[in-house]
């Protein structure tokens, strides 16, 4: 971007860093450097460790293993503060605002500027407003943004914009950025790219993870690839091409990724028309969605982080009220009221936040592979054990659930594992159309391509299949249609023949 | 290789029968005698019963502190109903509706509303004793009435029907919680209410329905505290909330829901039967008892609490071996 | 950025109408029964709510909860008694009451931090604790027969005015300082806001919640000071339920009771709401349990409405990144 970046002053080293979790190897001999204001990209698939890596650096995680090195010299850091201390802050994907507090008290928690009021020390506000106002001007974004709003009532980039000027009261010489555009509209993405522009003018050096090629290539100095918590390797940007890029993030060929099987297209089984619902509550309006899925086929919805896919998803099958259009299954126009009834029809849903919402995850394989479809094993609400072990061994034998036993805890299962659950819970429910929200979302790349496999094969079978996700490689690899959503408004289709990432997020941003 | 597994219902048993051995020993035998080793537990069955229904309520991390009062004021209505109309039959069919009823609200308001449970039924706990104070002080009953007579037969000189109800509603529980879908969902709601919901299951109706029974069991409560002391009064309800979440708890259910189930509580309550007669029987005043009840609270609660985190341990070393055994093979 | 007018600001927040609802009842309460000649025991009542209240409030702004805060102001009342009985001069005393309320909330916050048992479940097991305490106290914790000098303590005033409500006073403008103006207050709202987002932002969350449980305890020392100082006689047992005084004050003045909001001015009006009640139910000779049951509703009523967006008192707008 213009500046010249001496490549060996280094701020930041990490050397074999390692971190494992229950049930996976998040990180194993990792290393990354990042030279005195530059822009460093780190990019990987879903699940590559890139967002551990992040917490490492800053002490949200402590690493089983490894050295860091800040301006040459060793350090350990033990705690967040620590991290703040030597000047190196991150921003959250997750913002790490607390809502019910505002602007400004969110920006100096923790590390309150202080005066003496005779004996006693009391928080200085107004020397806080005054660092506020550098802070908001070095920023360039002076006056937009109320000192006294609650975080709240604040917007998606806005509270991006505070966790920035939070990081910088700590006279942060490091940032890092955790896919900052995850959840950003096209403008609100030139925005940040500005505000970053301005922020290494200023000197301060950068580490910053996506999966978005474009952005990378816009304003990364140079970038680290990281595929299944290992390093791989790291190049100036203006010496890779994009190709080069995906095949070390992959790290195998696209058809063995997404094995895409050809399935014999249906008559049109699902009719969406028109729906509409006001977000004003909630925040996630639906503005008149209308498709058709055929039998067999894999449609895909594309869009940004809370554009309204899994708001879409939940409406169809009875988990959110909508407030006016026309759901057709076979041709009969149904109305789901609750979840229930929409299972029994023959729909099915698999949440993306599989812990939250998809598991339970201290029970065992066999309780939540039949938490669904409990009450049609057995009579009068009374469990036939021995039908329930019988279906559960059956979609573990057929889905390859690696487990000792079907009483084991799916807490202790790898990611790919408990969403291999969660897709069988699903199954167990005998669905036409199953929809698929993030189905590999945090699961390894091995487990990620199984679960492709199976997904293809399901649609060899005959069921309907909806994905929605956020891995574009992912869509694009398996779906036979792709329909694009946007701010809760449906921004157009692609057939498989026309795809590309290009397209996509152009319809999408 | 596989380890002895000592489940915790296991030394709850072998607590039992060594307090039993130590209150015999201290009472010069008088504990050893079957009348009185057996008619121990008719002191605290009524808690038991209650009991029952809370370790449910507890099961979905929810918590029931009105409980006591629910139960001083269905016994009121009952008594007010029977002082009115002179037939009991009628009186313990109001005893039964109120105490749904009572159930039934703080069902309502746990499955409708986010307000915690704890809140909720500490709300209603003070509603019910306004309401209980409303009918008058105290009421007694005289022998000749059903409810006292049953109360305090023994069958067969031995067996009191105290026990005998509260082992009726134990199995009635112990099935309701093992072999229904119904026991199913508790603990899960328990463990992760979300996840339920998005499994097609109403957790709001299932903890309704939670709730009422136990508003139902205090119904029933009331009807054998009423039958064992022959009268209530406006003092009776008085922390017996906590006498009966103590059950629960030193029974191994986990306040933060999904762990535990009712055999830790019906053999809890065999326990604190055991523990409060002999202490009678040693002469020590009652309220000793209350004492030795709190200590014992805060013991189990430090207890359980250590006992899950290695537990946690001893999953999170499990976990990490059928991650090795899977890059392996 | 245009400033909005103080006062406005007050009158539209959530305390500010209360306030004016409080006041109304007031003034009809004035008017229709003689409010103004037992002011004296209105105000001293207030006194002691509002510093419990305060109590309860440190506690539930981390989204945590004390309910022994009933019974140990009997256990507190009793070991000061006896000490007073004893010859101990009266400031020693308060000392001694402040490090009893200290010690139990401590055992409170220790079990919750180091355990992780909920809170409510550790004060539960403390509230049977200390009715089984009482009655092993001799003559069931009993104390009469205090020094009148004593109770002359209690009872000053100036006016209608006791002395103690200056100082609840003192106690409440200084905690709406000490939750605005140092770091510590704001912490706590850290903390119960969001506990990780706090360990994020480098604070020590179970310090915090320990520190709390500590001030906490403190002002229920004050509380048991204030309530038994003007009485001629101590007996601990009737101080079980007074949670229920202190709880709907802090629930009713807008501290939310899943933690990390609402402002202590908030209880100085659910304070003198309560109060309100509490003459009620004596001059309109109502029997205690009128007061409970409002008590029961008021709760349920104020926390629901803490979950509801009453659209009126919060007006939502999204500032800056509007949604295209």
């Amino acid at each position: 971007m213009g500046v010249d970046i001496d490549f060996s002053d280094l701020i930041l080293k990490l050397e074999n860093i390692n971190k494992s979790f229950p049930g996976v190897k998040a990180l194993q001999n990792m290393q990354i450097e990042l030279a005195r204001g530059e822009m460093h990209a780190v990019c990987g698939e879903n699940g590559a460790g890139k967002s551990t890596l992040m917490k490492v650096i800053t002490g949200v995680y402590k690493a089983d293993s490894g050295q860091m090195y800040l301006n040459g010299e060793q350090v350990t850091i033990r705690e967040p503060n620590d991290a703040y201390g030597k000047g190196i802050a991150i921003i959250f994907q997750e913002t790490s605002l607390f809502k019910d507090l505002n602007v400004l008290e969110n920006m100096f928690m923790g590390h309150e500027p202080v005066k003496m009021v005779g004996p006693v020390k009391s928080i200085d506000y107004a020397a806080m407003r005054k660092k506020a106002d550098e802070i908001f001007e070095f920023l360039g974004i002076t006056g937009s943004i109320d000192y006294e709003t609650k975080i709240d009532n604040l917007g998606v980039a806005a509270k991006q914009m505070v966790e920035i000027a939070k990081a910088l009261t700590y006279d942060a010489k490091v940032l890092i950025f955790d896919e900052p555009t995850a959840a950003l509209t096209n403008k609100e993405v030139r925005a940040l790219f500005r505000t970053i522009g301005r922020l290494k003018e200023q000197g301060i050096s950068m580490l910053y993870i996506s999966h978005r090629m474009e952005e990378i290539f816009e304003i990364a100095d140079r970038v680290t690839v990281i595929r299944d918590g290992t390093y791989v390797r790291t190049a100036k940007i203006n010496e890779v091409t994009e190709q080069q890029l995906i095949s070390w993030m992959v790290g195998r060929e696209m058809s063995d990724m997404y094995p895409k099987a050809d399935v014999e297209i249906g008559d049109t089984i699902l009719e969406v028309e028109g729906i509409r619902r006001d977000g004003s509550k909630d925040g996630f309006p639906l503005n008149n969605v209308s498709f058709k899925v055929r039998k067999g086929e894999i449609f895909g919805i594309a869009g940004l982080a809370g554009a309204g896919r899994t708001e879409m998803a939940e409406c169809l099958v009875g988990l959110r009220k909508y407030d006016s259009g026309t759901v057709k299954l076979e041709g009969k126009e149904i109305h789901n009221k609750n979840y229930r009834s929409a299972i029994e029809k023959g729909f099915i849903y698999v949440s993306e936040d599989r812990k939250k919402y998809g598991l339970v995850v201290p029970m065992s394989i066999e309780e939540n592979l039949t938490m669904s479809t409990l009450y049609r094993l057995g009579k009068k609400g009374f469990i036939n054990f021995k039908e329930e072990d019988e279906l559960v061994d059956r979609y573990m034998k057929e889905l390859r659930v690696k487990a000792p036993n079907r009483e084991f805890v799916v807490e202790n299962l790898s990611g790919g594992n408990q969403q291999k659950v969660l897709v069988a819970k699903a199954l167990c429910a005998e669905p036409k159309i199953l929809i698929l929200d993030e189905p590999t979302r945090g699961v390894d790349v091995g487990a990620k391509s199984e679960i492709h496999r199976i997904v293809s094969s399901l649609a060899q079978q005959g069921l309907t299949i909806i994905m929605i996700s956020s891995d574009m490689p992912e869509l694009l690899g398996m779906c036979d249609r792709v329909m694009v959503v946007k701010a809760g408004t449906k921004t157009g289709e692609l057939m498989r023949e026309e795809f590309s990432q290009e397209k996509v997020l152009e319809l999408a941003l | 290789m596989k380890k002895v597994k000592i489940s915790y219902e296991l030394v709850m048993v072998f607590i039992l029968a060594a307090m039993i051995l130590i209150f015999g020993g201290l009472t010069d035998g008088i504990f050893l005698r079957l009348s009185t080793m057996i008619g121990c537990t008719a002191d605290v069955a009524y808690l038991g019963v209650q009991a029952m229904a809370m370790t449910l309520i507890i099961l979905t991390a929810g918590i029931d502190l009105s409980v006591s009062y629910q139960m001083v004021c269905s016994a009121m209505f009952c008594a007010w109903t029977f002082n009115a109309t002179n037939n009991i039959f009628i009186a313990i069919v109001v005893c039964i509706i109120s105490g749904f009823v009572f159930g039934a609200l703080n069902g309502i308001i746990a499955a409708k509303t986010p307000i915690n449970p704890w809140l909720i039924t500490m709300s209603t706990m003070y509603i019910f004793q306004a309401i209980s104070w409303f009918f008058g002080t105290s009421f007694a009953f005289s022998t000749g009435n059903p409810v006292v007579d049953i109360g305090n037969m023994r069958i067969g000189g031995i067996v009191p029907t105290q026990l005998v109800i509260l082992i009726v509603v134990f199995i009635i529980f112990y099935i309701l919680e093992k072999k229904t879908t119904f026991g199913r969902y508790t603990h899960a709601i328990g463990y992760n209410e979300n996840a339920v919901n998005y499994s097609g299951i109403n957790a709001g109706k299932i903890k309704f329905w939670i709730y009422t029974l136990g508003g139902l069991m205090s119904a029933v409560a009331a009807l054998m505290y009423m039958g064992r002391s022959w009268q209530v009064n406006q003092e009776t309800g008085t922390n017996m909330n906590i006498e009966v979440i103590a059950l629960v708890v030193l029974g191994g259910t986990s306040t933060a829901g999904g762990v535990g189930g009712v055999v830790g509580s019906f053999l809890a309550c065999l326990i604190i039967g055991v523990l409060k007669r002999g202490l009678a029987l040693m002469g020590l005043p009652g309220t000793v008892y209350n004492f030795i009840v709190g200590i014992v609270l805060i013991g189990s609660l430090i207890l359980f609490a250590f006992l899950e985190k290695r537990k946690k341990l001893v999953s999170r070393k499990m976990a990490i071996a059928n991650m090795d055994e899977q890059q392996e093979g | 950025m245009k400033k909005k007018n103080p006062i406005i600001a007050f009158f539209s927040s959530r305390e500010g109408i209360l306030a004016i609802f409080v006041a109304i009842c007031f003034i009809i309460m004035c008017f229709t029964t003689n409010l103004v000649g037992s002011m004296y025991v209105f105000l001293r009542d207030l006194s002691y709510l509002i510093v419990g209240g305060l109590a309860l409030m440190m506690v539930i702004l981390l989204g945590e909860i004390d309910i022994s805060s009933g019974t140990v102001l009997g256990l507190i009342g009793f070991c000061v008694f006896t000490l007073i009985q004893m010859g101990v001069p009266l400031p020693l005393c308060m000392l001694v009451a402040v490090l009893v309320g200290m010690l139990n909330s401590f055992i409170v916050g220790i079990i919750t931090v180091r355990f992780r048992v909920p809170s409510m479940i550790v004060s539960l097991a403390l509230v049977k604790l200390h009715i089984g305490l009482f009655a092993l106290l001799p003559n069931a914790g009993y104390v009469s027969n205090i020094d009148p000098a004593i109770t002359a303590v209690g009872t000053a005033s100036v006016g209608s005015i006791p002395i103690m409500l200056f100082v609840s006073l003192a106690l409440l403008a200084l905690f709406c300082w000490l939750m605005k103006y140092t770091p510590y207050g704001r912490k706590v709202y850290a903390v119960g806001g969001s506990k990780e987002s706090a360990v994020l932002a480098g604070i020590n969350a179970n310090k915090i919640t320990l520190i709390t449980y500590l001030v906490s305890g403190a002002l229920l020392g004050i509380t048991a000071m204030m309530y038994w100082l003007p009485k001629t006689q101590v007996q601990p047992s009737s101080c079980s339920g007074m949670e229920m005084y202190f709880l709907p004050i802090a629930v009713v003045g807008g501290i939310n009771i899943m933690g990390g909001s609402g402002r202590p001015i908030g209880i100085l009006v659910a304070g003198i709401l309560i109060a309100l009640l509490q003459r009620a139910a004596y001059l309109f000779d109502l029997g205690t349990q009128w007061m409970y049951l409002s008590y029961g509703i008021i709760v349920l009523i104020a926390v629901y409405s803490m979950f509801v967006d009453i659209s009126f008192l919060k007006k939502k707008k999204a500032v800056g990144g509007d949604r295209a």
